[in-house]
């Protein structure tokens, strides 16, 4: 008597939310983790000074990938020759970081919208039987570093808004400040608004597009 | 003839510590040997990732606001994960982390909040560096253990 009266009813509980579900599992808003992410993303591809003026061929995704790797997370996921020799065993000397593959592939795919084209890896990157090994000496020839690469800076999020299709559009402004040797304090030294649009796929926010909406100061 | 006994056993002591082999040397290894003056701990099993890191650093943003927030027993009840993002403080260098064995991570860096000056031109009002302790838990969400803002130097 007591199972057939519960039966119904959680029949019925599991009717009324199972549409809830549907939607929101379809188009969820970004939690904070994610929003942070995401701010850090456009502010490292502000760092690199990287625009999507046009497509990357697959030289130039293979590189800007790694650069973006580099800059972006190098000491939270570089693997180096020093602490992992097993893992460089057999592998020529001059290559001497290591990244997981799935995490090159990811950024690839997520930030700059393309596929890695193992026959057509950049200069100085070597793919292996679970990553990408790096020559370190030989990518960061070509990488024009300059002193405001250091500078403290941020990526403040003025709006973000959630259309309807579930594209995300964040907005804001890049900053960057240089210590001011007369007064002592820290002053704007660069700065520049920011639009970008990004999809859900597969559980990860793809970049669909990134424009300084405004010409750059600094 | 007391104070000669002392100064005797002074001196000896003095011979003995000038002349133990090593014994400058293990003084200097051990004040470079981290932030804790200790030996550096073995590197966990499970590093931090960037997002555990981006969400450490947010919280000090919002700690540093936040002076209520900053009390043990505030802090035992927060959920990083959960604060919002304070739009102009941000916490650079980023990656200035160090494993402290037992799953706590010691968190070392600069805090800044952007102001517009009375010049009418974008600065840094604040800043401050800080010193935060955090714990990541057995479900491997994250627990600020200690948050400490000394005051600057310059």
């Amino acid at each position: 008597m007591t199972k057939k009266a519960i039966f119904p009813l959680v029949l019925a509980i599991l009717l009324a939310v199972a549409p809830v579900q549907t939607v929101s599992a379809a188009q969820p808003s970004p939690d904070t983790r994610e929003v942070l992410h995401l701010r850090q993303t456009l502010f490292t591809l502000w760092q690199m000074g990287f625009s999507f003026s046009r497509p990357l061929d697959a030289h130039e995704l293979c590189d800007v990938t790694l650069r973006f790797l580099i800059r972006n997370q190098f000491m939270h996921s570089a693997a180096f020759r020093e602490d992992q020799p097993a893992r460089f065993a057999n592998i020529p000397e001059n290559y001497n970081v290591f990244f997981d593959k799935a995490l090159v592939e990811q950024i690839a795919r997520y930030v700059f919208n393309g596929w890695i084209d193992q026959n057509a890896l950049c200069p100085g990157v070597f793919l292996g039987a679970s990553g990408y090994y790096v020559d370190m000496e030989r990518l960061h020839r070509d990488i024009s570093i300059n002193d405001d690469t250091f500078l403290p800076g941020y990526a403040a999020v003025e709006s973000l808004q959630q259309q309807d299709d579930g594209t995300l559009i964040i907005s804001g402004k890049f900053r960057r400040f240089k210590l001011n040797e007369d007064s002592g304090k820290e002053i704007l030294w660069g700065a520049a608004p920011f639009m970008a649009r990004f999809v859900r796929e597969d559980g990860q926010w793809r970049l669909v597009s990134f424009i300084i909406t405004e010409e750059a100061m600094g | 003839m007391q104070k000669n006994i002392r100064r005797l056993l002074l001196i000896f002591l003095l011979g003995v510590l000038s002349f133990t082999p090593n014994l400058p040397v293990k003084f200097c290894q051990e004040a470079l040997a981290g932030p804790m003056g200790m030996d550096e701990p073995s590197p966990p099993e499970h590093p931090l990732t960037l997002d555990e890191r981006l969400v450490l650093q947010n919280a000090v943003s919002v700690l540093w606001q936040d002076t209520a927030l900053q009390k043990p027993e505030a802090l035992q009840a927060l959920d990083p994960t959960a604060l919002d993002i304070p739009r102009d403080i941000f916490v650079d260098p980023p990656n200035d982390f160090f494993y402290n064995g037992d799953d706590i991570w010691i968190f070392e860096g600069m805090v800044r909040k952007m102001a517009v000056q009375s010049d009418g031109i974008e600065g840094i009002s604040k800043m401050q560096s800080f010193h935060m302790q955090a714990k990541r838990q057995a479900d491997g969400t994250f627990r600020i253990v200690s948050i400490h803002f000394p005051p600057l130097d310059r």
